[in-house]
């Protein structure tokens, strides 16, 4: 018999492609992200208000410190949070346990449910899921901003008696997947400890877990924002007020059986600014630490930058997959590079990485570039259909960005734009269009984007764009040395 | 220059970072570009348009969902197509119009170990003539021109498992052309 080894393939090209395909596969995917949204939301709608109040908290207590400040009225404020903090807790017990259950139920409806679901939910969800991001992103800010957490150092301030810290992350089996502890802090005003799962086999890191001390004393500490999906997760969980925690406590997570983790805390170190922590290097205004603690045969290292008020650190690209610099390079002393790696589930901007050491090793950590976000939107209107020589110019982040041609592709419009040098030290790369689903074009070497191009309304001559999340490049690089 | 629609691999390694941070847009990039294949598998699946554009959506939500788990993006396009092929199976499995596959592990057919298909293959023989686990092996080997490890590796069978499987739905292939050609 003659055979043909392409047979399957082209008996599979007779099957024909339905019309409604993308539309099916929009649905599904607008599905995820309202039901994601809905998380977060979830996550949000108790969490964020505790997670105000405690920043409120924080701030009021930074105030405290502050010379002249000894009038706020702490003792009041202290004992409202604790009222509200029980309130906001008791809210959100129907909600944690109603969640699970109707994102079940949201799967398994019918199709018809379900596009129908998908088409209210996709006139909101680009909207939506940018205020959520934009609210994480203004409290992940301001947490930063008051509290200058560094997992395994403790915090960036002068005080720092009566303040332990759990040094080393400790990683554990949960089922299927691991949960790291990636790093605790308590002292008088608050106990915060961070984790990071893998394929965990929850739907949600847990709402709450409890700590308990020497004595017997038990605190339950609230899940404060969790970011990731699947099955990976990052979570910080909180407490206000003075918990005795020594240098052992026992962590205990709801599940089922509960599992019990003894923790060894130390003494913090006690670091007055980001330069005390390790190397830094300031490029275009752009200062970066990078604070390194070796934990057995690795050197775990964690960049940091001190928050600005009119931009935040969007990414460093530790892997270089978001823009051309190639990522993170560490090299020996002999030049051999060396490979990182970093967990998975970790809250934007990923910061941390680890590498291989050996005693009395010395390594050069180069950070070729970083990105910033600005929260600056633009307006632009454009014509749809196929125009050579367009001068639209508007201001984006201190940027100009003009949109030279547009050109009509049967129901989609490409933009052209030129956003200035691209191969600059400090150069605008791109920005999103708000609620509008579109593809770009990115130059190779600098990454900037070239073009975009989106679907435009039946019949319109003309459409309003508005442009937002400008990601700015930075070009160090940012070299630090560090011995083992 | 780089197009973001082309198959470069450190585009696509970019769109998957993008999504994992929860783009859309960057996710519905990346799915549109292998929304083809994946419904073309749906459909020698279930066999009718509408099941295996359900399929089609399913997966969508399911590949959106779980985004974050891939842990490497060159893999995306076998992630997608095994996320597709669970969908059709548990889709058919709701429906009841398939009876699982039960691994033979010890059985060893009297095959001829050759990966030829037969010229004459009709898209209704792969439809209606394969278990669900035989149109698996065939259109990862045939369609989607991964190696029969590969393929071992995507379907999580030994490699001796799937190999037995790929000579048996060839030859079961073969049978029915051998018939339709003594009609």
């Amino acid at each position: 018999m003659k055979t043909n080894t392409n047979e399957v393939k082209k008996q599979m090209e007779t099957i024909e492609i339905p019309a409604s395909l993308s539309e099916r596969s929009r649905a599904g995917i607008h599905q995820a992200i309202a039901e994601r949204q809905g998380a977060d939301e979830w996550l949000d709608a108790g969490e964020r208000q505790n997670d105000n109040e405690r920043l409120d908290n924080a701030a009021q207590l930074d105030a405290e410190q502050q010379p002249g400040a000894a009038e706020h009225p702490v003792a009041a404020q202290r004992s409202g949070d604790a009222e509200r903090q029980a309130t906001a807790r008791q809210e959100r017990q129907p909600q944690a346990s109603e969640r699970p259950h109707s994102a079940k139920r949201t799967k398994r409806t019918n199709r018809t449910k379900r596009t129908r679901r998908i088409a209210a939910a996709s006139l909101i969800g680009a909207i939506a899921l940018a205020v959520v991001l934009s609210q994480q992103s203004q409290v992940w800010a301001t947490l930063a901003r008051a509290l200058q957490f560094v997992p395994g150092l403790g915090i960036v301030e002068q005080e720092t008696a009566g303040r332990y810290v759990l040094q080393e992350p400790m990683r554990l089996a949960v089922g299927s997947g691991t949960l790291t502890i990636t790093g605790m802090m308590s002292d008088e005003r608050m106990t915060v400890l961070s984790t990071s799962w893998e394929d965990s086999p929850l739907p949600l890191p847990p709402a709450s877990i409890t700590l308990t001390t020497e004595r017997g004393a038990r605190h339950e500490l609230t899940r404060s924002l969790a970011s990731g999906s699947g099955g990976d997760w990052s979570s910080i969980y909180w407490i206000d007020g003075p918990i005795d925690t020594g240098e052992s406590i026992r962590l205990t997570l709801p599940l089922d059986p509960p599992l019990d983790i003894p923790l060894t805390l130390q003494a913090a170190e006690s670091y007055a600014d980001y330069e005390a922590l390790g190397p830094t290097q300031t490029h275009h205004g752009l200062s970066i630490t990078a604070a390194a603690r070796r934990i057995g045969d690795q050197l775990r290292v964690t960049l940091l930058s001190p928050p600005q008020a009119e931009y935040r650190l969007y990414e460093y690209d530790l892997r270089g997959l978001f823009g051309a610099g190639g990522g993170l390079q560490i090299a020996d002393d002999q030049g051999n590079a060396i490979d990182m790696h970093a967990d998975r589930a970790v809250a934007a901007p990923a910061s941390e990485f680890y590498f291989p050491v050996t005693d009395g090793g010395r390594y050069r950590v180069t950070l070729p570039e970083v990105f910033v976000e600005y929260p600056d939107t633009a307006k632009v209107k454009l014509p749809t259909a196929s125009r050579d020589a367009l001068q639209e110019t508007v201001e984006l982040a201190g940027f100009p960005v003009t949109f030279t041609r547009t050109e009509r592709i049967d129901d989609r419009l490409r933009v052209y734009m030129d956003m200035g040098d691209p191969a600059a030290a400090v150069a605008l790369q791109r920005f999103s269009l708000r609620e509008l689903s579109y593809t770009a074009e990115q130059d190779e070497t600098t990454g900037v984007y070239r073009w975009m191009e989106f679907e435009v309304p039946d019949g319109a001559r003309s459409i309003k764009l508005q442009l937002e999340r400008p990601i700015v490049v930075v070009r160090g690089p940012w070299t630090f040395d560090l011995s083992s | 220059m780089r197009i973001i629609r082309t198959q470069g691999v450190f585009i696509i390694e970019v769109l998957v970072h993008q999504a994992q941070q929860g783009d859309e847009d960057s996710f519905l990039d990346l799915f549109q570009r292998y929304e083809a294949d994946l419904y073309r598998t749906a459909y020698v699946y279930m066999g009718r348009q509408e099941d295996a554009l359900d399929v089609v959506q399913e997966t969508a939500y399911r590949a959106c969902k779980s985004i974050r788990s891939l842990r490497e993006p060159r893999y995306l396009k076998t992630w997608l197509i095994r996320i597709a092929i669970s969908c059709a199976i548990d889709m058919l499995r709701k429906r009841k119009r398939e009876i699982a596959w039960q691994p033979e592990y010890t059985e060893m057919l009297a095959l001829p170990e050759t990966e030829d298909l037969p010229l004459k293959l009709t898209l209704r023989q792969l439809i209606d003539g394969l278990s669900s686990d035989e149109k698996h092996i065939v259109l990862l080997r045939f369609y989607y021109d991964l190696t029969i490890r590969e393929a071992a590796e995507l379907m999580e069978l030994p490699l001796g498992t799937a190999k037995t499987l790929l000579y048996r739905a060839l030859g079961k292939l073969r049978q029915q052309v051998r018939e339709e050609d003594h009609v």
